[in-house]
């Protein structure tokens, strides 16, 4: 069996590459064969330089081969393996069991941090191989439990350690702290838009979509960046599906039971928010799994892109399809989309007048219907504060995000309990027919639904999304039955609702 | 004859005095017709308009339209034709033509309701409403069709089930603007579209403060919701002045630009509408009280107001454009609560969403 293995990434899984290696005499050349990008063909210089660099120089023909030959391989995290073939080849280091080696080698033989320690983490794990990691990863791969890693600063310490020299630092497995972050924004922080943050806890416990309206300068990015600290922390499985996707990518950790919150601008590639490119790389909407995804600017999206984001809030997984492949990335978010309610921004605000013609309102106001649109369940208005309510609301002390939590917390548990043998999580999830049959209306209720819903038009989606909503306002409170109370307060976030001045 | 006045009508410019030129010149319709040089220099027809006419004259035209007018329904009112509304008589360039989709012309009492197509909430709820009210009283509602305010009024009338006039600035089967297609469809049902272009006639600017006149000649009274001061709004209740209509104007607020052309004309003598009940009242010279109330307005009746509702709408009454902060604050309630409460005050057509997070009360007749 080849003892010197290093890994690819294909999606979020990490394939093992077994390193083989044939040295022979005639002039120096190395060459690399079995599909290797452009990164892995360059580690040719950099393996040479760190071996140099411990006065190990290279003579004659190398071939290295990486196997199976018909993976593509990519990165840069195979210079370390590829560097201890050569030495093993050499006679230099004794390989004595199967391992496997990840890293990015500096010409002076220093390690570098890699993107995908965590998924190469998982397959050591499985095939029971101990684990070289540069020191930049340690900490994301601490949090993988039952995996036998060894931190690696130098290349030096790595021969050292495989001569039996020299000891390298084991990685010392760590828990992750189960207290709550500090809340960034936190609700206590906005002043007034009580409304507002009602919708979010609603939409936290319930996890429905929301789209919030309102002119420029109401505090729509501050209330969505509020939201992701009032879901309730990342539970272990959780958080390793989110660790998965940031080292997949190589971006650092921070808090790791921190919700993520990813903002995307409206510009935005499909590719870039869906995943895609040449190595199936995963895409905004996967980084915010677990988390939430913003889209400011709603309308301005383009419709291709809103479109192929349907797909993944459905499922909450997303398919990358390319000619190289096919992956499969997680992908359940919480959206958050906010919008202007015209072009101007000022439509029905009581100090600024709206610039728009009325076609172009319209106009503006079509771009907002579309699939995407079924999948949001609180349609919320943020009101723009005069400086004359700013002033008054600056001395009141509104609940903090904690608080908050505590109540969608003991909502997802009561959800949880009562969806869980349907094999659902929350109410937003629930699809129209088990609603249907599951979400009982007491005999007022269903009179008062049917009599409004004539008067305010409710389309039978329109009715579900109201039935939902209710449901989620009957769980924070507690309540085991749905009456008009949480009817009525739903239909305030009701489709249309948002903005009937133009009707 | 009547060929004759569709193509006068078609190539522009022409209105009804032309018969009286025509009759006092002693011009025969057969020579027109042919396109006799002379005739049609007595008749003062030159220019490019002549040059339309005989283009119209020589391809057939006035048989296709004739034809397009059967197979699309719609109808064809000459002057001088018992059908064609007297009202129009007053006018001083009473149009030659009338074409005419849906039903036909609701009798009796007309009331124009116009105003701006930007308008406000407060705008379009009392369009809304006073449309909706004076079509239980059995009133017609005349307006233009367009965005804001007609929009609003036709809405309004179609919600009771009432008659509305929709008079086009286009050629009667180009609905315009095209978001209210549906809409025009539904006035189509019991009222009726109307209009003196020829058929397909696309949307031009000049089109429509011609189209004024005929609201104006056609209502008995003529109500300005919301108007700014340079507004078709305002042109049609000077024509509607001009031709002894009562003009009407709903007050607004004097620091809105919207509502400064429809203030002005309160200050220049205009009867400011207060109260729709009256006024509806007044146009129909039935008692107020005997009207239904507004469409979809009111609490139904196995739900009366709960408490917090009666106090969110006792607050909403005072003072508009409030958010959720300044009724919760104002009535030391939740939020929740207020939410409750504006989600079935909403519903039941008390309450309206009057721009983003803030709330008004709806214009009501009855406390």
């Amino acid at each position: 069996m080849n003892r010197v293995n290093g890994v690819t990434l294909r999606g979020i899984e990490a394939l093992k590459v077994e390193v083989e290696v044939e040295m022979t005499g005639g002039l120096f050349a190395i060459s690399v064969v079995g599909l290797p990008d452009a990164t892995v063909k360059e580690a040719r210089e950099r393996v040479r330089a760190a071996l140099r660099s411990l006065g190990l120089s290279v003579k004659g023909r190398v071939a290295v081969n990486l196997a199976p030959a018909d993976i593509p391989k990519e990165g840069a995290l195979i210079d370390l393996p590829i560097a201890v073939g050569i030495a093993h080849a050499m006679g230099e280091v004794r390989v004595t069991e199967p391992a496997i080696f990840m890293g990015e080698l500096a010409l002076d033989g220093r390690v570098r941090r890699i993107r995908g320690a965590v998924p190469a983490a998982l397959l050591a794990r499985k095939l029971g191989f101990p684990l070289f990691i540069p020191e930049g990863n340690a900490r994301e791969v601490s949090l993988v439990k039952g995996v036998t890693a060894w931190k690696v600063g130098h290349i030096r310490q790595l021969f050292a350690h495989l001569k039996g020299a020299a000891q390298l630092q084991a990685l010392e497995p760590r828990e992750e702290a189960e207290e709550n972050p500090d809340p960034d924004p936190d609700f206590s922080d906005i002043k007034g838009q009580a409304a507002a943050k009602r919708a979010l806890e609603i939409a936290a416990a319930g996890h429905h979509n929301v789209l919030l309206t309102g002119s420029p300068g109401s505090g729509k990015t501050l209330l969505a960046r509020a939201l992701k600290d009032i879901l309730p922390p990342l539970s272990d499985e959780e958080m390793m599906e989110v660790l998965l996707v940031r080292s997949t990518v190589g971006l650092p950790l921070d808090s790791s039971r921190h919700r993520p919150f990813r903002a995307i601008h409206h510009t935005s590639s499909t590719i870039s928010v869906c995943g895609g490119g040449t190595n199936l790389r995963p895409g905004e909407i996967s980084l915010a799994h677990r988390g939430v995804l913003f889209l400011d600017e709603f309308t301005e999206f383009r419709r291709d892109l809103l479109e192929s984001l349907r797909q993944p809030l459905e499922d909450g997984f997303i398919s990358v399809s390319r000619a190289s492949g096919s992956v499969t990335y997680p992908a359940r978010v919480l959206l958050v989309a906010a919008c202007n309610p015209c072009p101007c921004g000022f439509l029905g605000d009581p100090r600024e007048p709206c610039r728009c013609a009325p076609s172009a309102v319209d106009r503006y106001r079509r771009k907002m219907s579309g699939p995407i649109l079924d999948r949001i369940d609180l349609y919320v208005t943020v009101p723009r504060l005069t400086p004359d309510e700013l002033v008054r609301f600056e001395g009141q002390t509104g609940e903090c995000s904690a608080g908050v939590r505590e109540r969608v917390l003991r909502a997802r548990k009561i959800q949880w309990e009562r969806w869980n043998p349907l094999g659902f999580q929350c109410n937003a999830e629930l699809p129209e027919r088990a609603l249907r049959k599951q979400v009982k209306l007491d005999p007022d209720g269903r009179r008062f639904l049917k009599d409004v819903a004539g008067r305010v038009h409710l389309s039978g989606r329109g009715i579900s999304r109201v039935l939902k909503v209710a449901r989620t306002i009957a769980d924070l409170a507690g309540d085991e039955g749905l009456t008009t109370v949480h009817l009525a307060e739903a239909l305030a976030f009701r489709e249309g609702s948002d903005l009937p001045w133009n009707r | 004859m009547k060929k004759g006045m569709l193509l006068l009508n078609a190539c522009g410019g022409f209105d009804a005095t032309i018969l009286d030129v025509a009759g006092d010149r002693g011009i025969s319709w057969e020579d027109i017709l042919a396109g006799s040089c002379a005739a049609l220099d007595r008749l003062g027809m030159k220019g490019a308009p002549r040059e339309a006419f005989l283009k119209l004259v020589s391809s057939g035209w006035c048989e296709r339209e004739i034809d397009r007018c059967d197979g699309m329904g719609i109808g064809l009112i000459f002057f001088g034709d018992p059908s064609f509304p007297s009202m129009l008589g007053d006018l001083c360039d009473p149009p030659l033509v009338l074409y005419l989709g849906g039903k036909a012309l609701p009798p009796g009492e007309r009331v124009a309701v116009v105003g701006t197509r930007k308008c406000t909430s407060y705008g379009s709820s009392c369009a809304f409403d006073l449309a909706s009210m004076l079509a239980g009283a059995g009133v017609a509602v005349v307006s233009g069709g367009a965005w804001g305010i007609d929009g609003a009024a036709h809405r309004g009338s179609v919600a009771s089930g009432g008659r509305t006039v929709a008079v086009m600035g286009t050629g009667v089967d180009i609905f315009y603007p095209s978001r209210h297609a549906s809409l025009f469809r539904e006035i189509m049902e019991e009222g009726a579209l109307l209009g003196e272009l020829p058929l397909g006639t696309p949307p031009r600017p000049w089109q429509f403060p011609r189209r004024n006149r005929l609201i104006a000649g056609l209502c008995s009274r003529c109500v300005v919701v919301e108007a700014p001061k340079r507004s078709g709004a305002v042109l049609t209740a000077r024509l509607a002045l001009e031709v002894g209509r009562e003009v009407w104007a709903v007050p607004g607020r004097i620091t809105d630009s919207v509502c400064r052309g429809s203030n002005a004309l309160i200050s220049d003598g205009a009867m400011p509408l207060t109260d729709i009940g009256e006024f509806a009242a007044l146009v129909s010279g039935r008692q107020g009280e005997l009207f239904p109330p507004i469409q979809g307005q009111g609490a139904p009746a196995n739900f009366p107001l709960a408490p917090d509702e009666t106090e969110v709408l006792r607050i909403l009454g005072e003072k508009g454009d409030l958010t959720v902060d300044n009724i919760a604050t104002e009535g030391k309630m939740s939020a929740a609560a207020v939410l409750r409460a504006l989600g079935a005050l909403s519903a039941y057509g008390l309450a309206v969403s009057s721009g983003p997070g803030r709330w008004s009360a709806r214009v009501r007749t009855r406390a």
